[in-house]
């Protein structure tokens, strides 16, 4: 079938688009030091920006995704105005302002709070250390699992689940082997955007966590540190984090199309 | 290839019995399930029908009144036996089979959530994807599937359970009609000697895989009774439309008429099996075919003459529907266009219908 054509003129926006969105990456590419990548990312502060990222984030990513999973599983059936309130309070970090996020989690967790003075008598204080930057990744990052999986659940068809009782299977059985199954493309794909959204942060781990060099300075606050006082380690750093970044997309691309198999 | 060979299985000493009422629905039923049989569930649109499987397979609770399978109340008062427990299969439409899971996974389900050893699962979803015609493609994905094998991968999934009660809520109705036809040979077959409850529209299916028929109408039990008897003698409108007859209702007259209103009686066959009464109500059934119309009295052999109105003309592909009035009875005759057109039927038309003796069948209420 061939369907009726866009306007002509349609092109001259989405050129524009796609040309804003392109030259800054390309930008960045012909800017970095090919030559002496190795060594510049081999620099201490360098290694230590990198390894703590990547060990943070999958924690944050995994964390999302033990306690975000349950979240919108129990979400996408709920109704009722108090289920309204908290898919609202879930979905809030996604749009704050990623500053305030880390100030809210300072006046709530933060030494001077009861909360954080109780962590502290018993020995797990939050602040200046590694599980802060994992508390302030968790929480801007567990909105985009909970958001994605809650979608495909709720679109997901039930004659499976019920089919599945009428064979016999208990809930769990049935949550193992039918609902997870079904929804796994989007559950891949919303921890991969966790985890690129923990990559990414940088406000809120800023104002929570503080930028101490491997214990709390992951890439973005490095990178942002390093932009002043030696550009070309800040552009080699970007790199990595856009290698990244391009790697997640074409993974959770790839597991959206799984996901129209069966739909 | 149909080789029932699996021990017939609990579901042959089942008894159900629902006694419930769900008042969002409008549903009040009151109908027992003997053990072991087939019973079609009928009625017009809305009148209960998939309420009353939901009721048994628990997808639905009673608001008051109970739901019993063999001796247990699964559902009633502070009882709700959840669906998973009470060894119910349920098909529908729509065959539901898992996509994730290949074929022989998805009938291996059953018995795994049960319990079974994944040998022992595989060994029954083996033989009972053999026994619909399915042995041939076990490592198939659903989605490589016709709907025809889809259902009948449907139906072994559900039977390798072992169920107690199967509940069918028109398992036939998006199949094609070849298709259809075979797999509603593969389901009597596998459903014969089992309890089961089918909800259906087509009277093939009561014909072909029904023991007995359940006629409900606005929520409750109208006609319960065996398949054979209830069509052959329909006790209500809506028997009689499934098995393509006429009904009318009068007072006997004698042993072999049928008063339709004072003065215009209609001859007819006693049926042996439940003669008349004289001057208790009785029935006729009539098939439209009998039914010839005249503008004149016609002549010739003895049948019964009698003054009706035309009231509607429905073509029908090869005939015409004549909806007619008859002595103040709805009654429909099928024509030939030929013969309409001859005729010149129109509503409101007053004609003679003539009806043969031998075309029609009497019994009592």
């Amino acid at each position: 079938m061939i369907r009726p054509p866009l306007p002509r003129w349609l092109a001259v926006p989405a050129v524009m688009a796609a040309v804003f969105l392109a030259v800054p990456l390309l930008a960045m590419l012909v800017r970095v030091p090919w030559d002496r990548l190795p060594a510049l990312l081999a620099a201490p502060a360098s290694m230590d920006a990198l390894w703590l990222s990547l060990r943070t984030c999958t924690l944050s990513a995994l964390l999302a995704l033990a306690l975000g999973l349950p979240l919108a599983l129990l979400l996408s059936r709920a109704r009722g105005r108090w289920a309204t309130v908290v898919r609202t309070l879930a979905t809030m970090p996604m749009v704050l302002p990623p500053v305030v996020a880390g100030l809210a989690l300072l006046v709530a967790l933060g030494r001077r709070s009861p909360l954080g003075a109780w962590l502290e008598a018993s020995g797990i204080g939050l602040a200046f250390t590694t599980a802060a930057v994992v508390v302030a990744q968790t929480f801007v990052a567990m909105p985009y699992l909970v958001v994605s999986v809650e979608g495909a659940l709720r679109s997901a068809r039930d004659d499976f689940e019920v089919a599945a009782a009428t064979l016999g299977a208990g809930p769990t059985t049935i949550l193992r082997r039918v609902s997870l199954p079904l929804v796994a493309p989007a559950i891949a794909s919303g921890t991969a955007l966790a985890f690129a959204r923990a990559l990414g942060e940088f406000g809120a781990t800023l104002t929570f966590a503080g930028s101490l060099q491997g214990t709390t300075r992951t890439l973005p606050l490095e990178i942002y540190l390093q932009r002043e006082l030696d550009t070309d380690t800040a552009i080699a750093l970007s790199v990595v984090l856009m290698a990244l970044a391009a790697l997640l997309v074409a993974a959770t691309a790839r597991w959206g199309r799984g996901a129209q198999a069966w739909a | 290839m149909i080789a029932p060979r699996i021990a017939v299985p609990d579901g042959a000493r089942t008894a159900v019995g629902v006694h419930a009422a769900v008042a969002t629905r409008g549903v009040e039923l009151a109908i027992d399930v003997p053990p072991g049989t087939v019973t079609a569930v009928v009625g017009p649109n809305g009148s209960g029908k998939t309420t009353l499987l939901h009721l048994v397979a628990g997808l639905v609770a009673p608001s008051a009144g109970t739901v019993r399978i063999d001796d247990a109340t699964v559902a009633g008062g502070s009882v709700h036996v959840p669906i998973h427990r009470r060894r119910v299969a349920l098909l529908t439409q729509r065959p539901s089979l898992f996509p994730h899971l290949d074929v022989l996974a998805n009938v291996m389900f059953g018995p795994l959530a049960g319990g079974a050893s994944r040998a022992a699962a595989r060994a029954r979803a083996l033989t009972e994807l053999d026994a619909v015609g399915c042995g041939a493609f076990v490592d198939r994905r659903p989605v490589q599937l016709s709907g025809g094998q889809a259902q009948r991968v449907a139906i072994a999934r559900a039977l390798a359970t072992d169920p107690k009660v199967i509940l069918l809520d028109e398992p036939l109705a998006g199949l094609d009609v070849a298709v259809g036809a075979e797999v509603r040979h593969t389901l009597a077959a596998r459903l014969r000697g089992r309890t089961a409850l089918l909800v259906t529209h087509e009277p093939l299916d009561i014909w072909t895989i029904a023991d007995r028929v359940a006629v409900l109408d606005a929520g409750r039990l109208e006609a319960e009774g065996p398949a054979q008897e209830l069509l052959t003698r329909p006790t209500t409108g809506f028997l009689a439309r499934l098995s393509g007859t006429n009904l009318l209702a009068g007072r006997a007259d004698g042993a072999d008429a049928l008063e339709l209103a004072p003065g215009f009686l209609l001859r007819g066959l006693p049926d042996p099996d439940s003669p008349l009464t004289p001057d208790a109500p009785a029935l006729a059934s009539v098939a439209p075919a009998a039914i010839s119309l005249h503008r004149a009295e016609p002549g010739g052999s003895p049948r019964n003459v009698l003054p009706a109105t035309v009231v509607s003309v429905e073509p029908r592909g090869q005939v015409v529907r004549v909806h007619l009035d008859l002595c103040g009875h709805s009654v429909s005759a099928d024509l030939t266009p030929q013969s309409v057109a001859e005729l010149g039927l129109a509503p409101g038309l007053p004609v003679r219908a003539a009806i043969k003796a031998t075309q029609v069948r009497l019994y009592g209420r």
